[in-house]
């Protein structure tokens, strides 16, 4: 068993034209599906990310807003899960609600000292 | 009493009390800037509490972050233009999980709603206005529930709000001289917003059904008004939780329209029906007698009697007599007479139904053709009967309403 990163991209364009009826039930979808995770024991942890950022480069520290050109690339928020196999925290992945309003998930295995 | 206030449609909900609360503060003219930020906080929320549990109080929540929003936006925007603050435009941190806050945010909804039902407005946009603002449905929402095209609705919508925003101003309960007035065309509005859901239609029905209960509840946020509590108030809410109270049974599994004759009772909505009881016992007080009163008696009667046959036939001819005298509108006569025919026979009501043959309104309405066709069935004119049947198949664009025509046209003998 080990740990993965699940890095949720995109969706904001969908998401920005639905009605507060539609936003409410996209938002208690992801609420099953985490339920169901952390019942399973396969939820560790995750938080969405907030829409503000700096990004500090190389030697010289250069701070810049961003890079958030494309709308897709954002991240928007992280989970982290337990799984048996890289293949399985993707098919853990499928039941996202993400891939509703056409999203990304990302999905990479954490490095752990026991390997 | 309170029907249906539960979190499942809390988003929406929200959206129209924040909404109100922020207008308020405001002013109409902030309009555009204070949706963005409502649903800006909506969308930080749904991110949220994706991942989180909701926090104790929602409402304080959204509020708060709403708020801010707004407070942030009209700084940027008081750089270019000249704009004065309200005083106490800034909200303390202890002012957000202040219940004095939320409570108030009913008085606030109340003068949205007599906002939103402005004599400057025109009907059409004072429902669309209504369900944008108060009841938080999106263009989309608004156009499939009324039957319209969605650019047609949000051309409508942005020129409503245009209105709104330029006209209006300051929002708030009206005064005393003028209340009278006022509420009056409030109810006409709500019980418009109610019949476009009701209206039996292919598909869409959940939205339907949404806005007959958001009409519901708009009258319900009324009743918490001591001057707004009036008899006709409560007679209208209780006609329509009566008339919702059938809402399901109105159409079976096979899609197919059903008649009250035929509708499974058990299918009635229990709460409803006591609810009618409820707001129509509440309504017999003072000197009005309102056509709303009228409606929910009849309502009453159809409702509450045990089955079709034991329907009390007579009281509600008496009724639809006096809706006549109060309202004689073309629609109520002909309710009346279906009535009628159930006392005193076909050949009676096919007399009668020549007294308003020459309305024009009726004629372009599929009710009148299948209704006298009822007539010549029962008085054995079968041949006259399949004509009138045709007819009104013509007369509707309703698919459900065209089927269920057929059916009948279908089991009349040879």
């Amino acid at each position: 068993m080990s740990k993965y990163l699940y890095l949720f991209r995109g969706g904001d364009t969908q998401r920005i034209q639905q009605s507060p009826e539609q936003m409410q039930a996209h938002m208690q979808k992801w609420g099953v599906w985490m339920k169901g995770l952390a019942e399973k024991g396969t939820l560790v942890d995750g938080l969405p990310l907030g829409k503000e950022g700096k990004v500090v480069t190389g030697g010289k520290k250069v701070v810049t807003d961003g890079p958030f050109a494309e709308g897709k690339e954002i991240v928007g928020g992280y989970l982290i899960v337990n799984a048996s196999s890289l293949d399985n925290a993707v098919e853990i992945s499928f039941g996202c609600p993400i891939f509703e309003h056409d999203g990304q998930v990302e999905v990479r295995e954490i490095m752990s000292m026991n390997m | 009493m309170k029907l249906h206030d539960s979190i499942e449609h809390l988003f929406r909900h929200e959206y129209g009390k924040i909404t109100a609360a922020l207008t308020s503060k405001f002013s109409s003219y902030q309009i555009d800037l204070i949706e963005d930020a409502v649903q800006e906080a909506l969308l930080k929320a749904m991110k949220l509490w994706s991942f989180q549990e909701m926090p104790e109080n929602p409402s304080a929540w959204l509020y708060r972050v709403a708020s801010n929003h707004l407070i942030d936006q009209l700084r940027r925007a008081k750089k270019s233009v000249e704009y004065d603050f309200p005083e106490d435009f800034l909200i303390t941190e202890n002012a957000y999980n202040d219940s004095s806050i939320l409570s108030g945010i009913k008085d606030e909804q109340l003068k949205m709603i007599f906002a939103c039902c402005h004599p400057v407005l025109t009907d059409a946009e004072q429902i669309m206005l209504s369900l944008k603002l108060i009841s938080g449905f999106s263009i989309k929402e608004i156009s499939s529930a009324l039957l319209k095209k969605e650019d047609a609705v949000k051309k409508a919508t942005t020129r409503a709000k245009l209105k709104f925003k330029n006209e209006i101003g300051k929002i708030e309960i009206p005064n005393e001289r003028e209340l009278n007035q006022r509420l009056s065309s409030v109810l006409k509005i709500i019980y418009l917003m109610f019949n476009e859901g009701y209206k039996s239609t292919e598909g869409e029905t959940l939205v339907k059904k949404d806005i007959c209960f958001e009409a519901i509840r708009l009258a319900e946020i009324l009743t918490e008004h001591k001057t707004c509590d009036a008899p006709q108030l409560n007679a209208l809410l209780s006609l329509m939780c009566f008339n919702a109270a059938r809402f399901e049974a109105r159409i079976n599994e096979a899609g197919e329209l059903v008649t009250l004759e035929n509708q499974n009772r058990d299918l009635w909505d229990e709460e409803l029906i006591n609810a009618g009881m409820y707001y129509l016992d509440k309504s017999s007080t003072g000197m009005i007698l309102s056509q709303y009163h009228l409606e929910a008696g009849i309502a009453s009667l159809y409702t509450t009697s045990k089955n079709f046959e034991s329907t009390n036939w007579q009281t509600i001819l008496n009724l639809y007599d006096l809706l006549i005298i109060h309202n004689n509108s073309s629609i109520a006569a002909l309710n009346r007479l279906v009535v009628y025919e159930k006392i005193n026979g076909a050949e009676k009501a096919l007399e009668e139904i020549k007294k308003i043959e020459n309305e024009e309104s009726l004629l372009s309405n599929h009710l009148y053709y299948s209704i006298k066709a009822d007539f010549k069935k029962n008085a054995g004119y079968i041949n006259e009967a399949k004509e009138l049947l045709t007819k009104a198949i013509q007369t509707t664009s309703n698919k459900i309403e065209k089927k269920f025509l057929q059916k009948k046209l279908s089991e009349l003998p040879e």
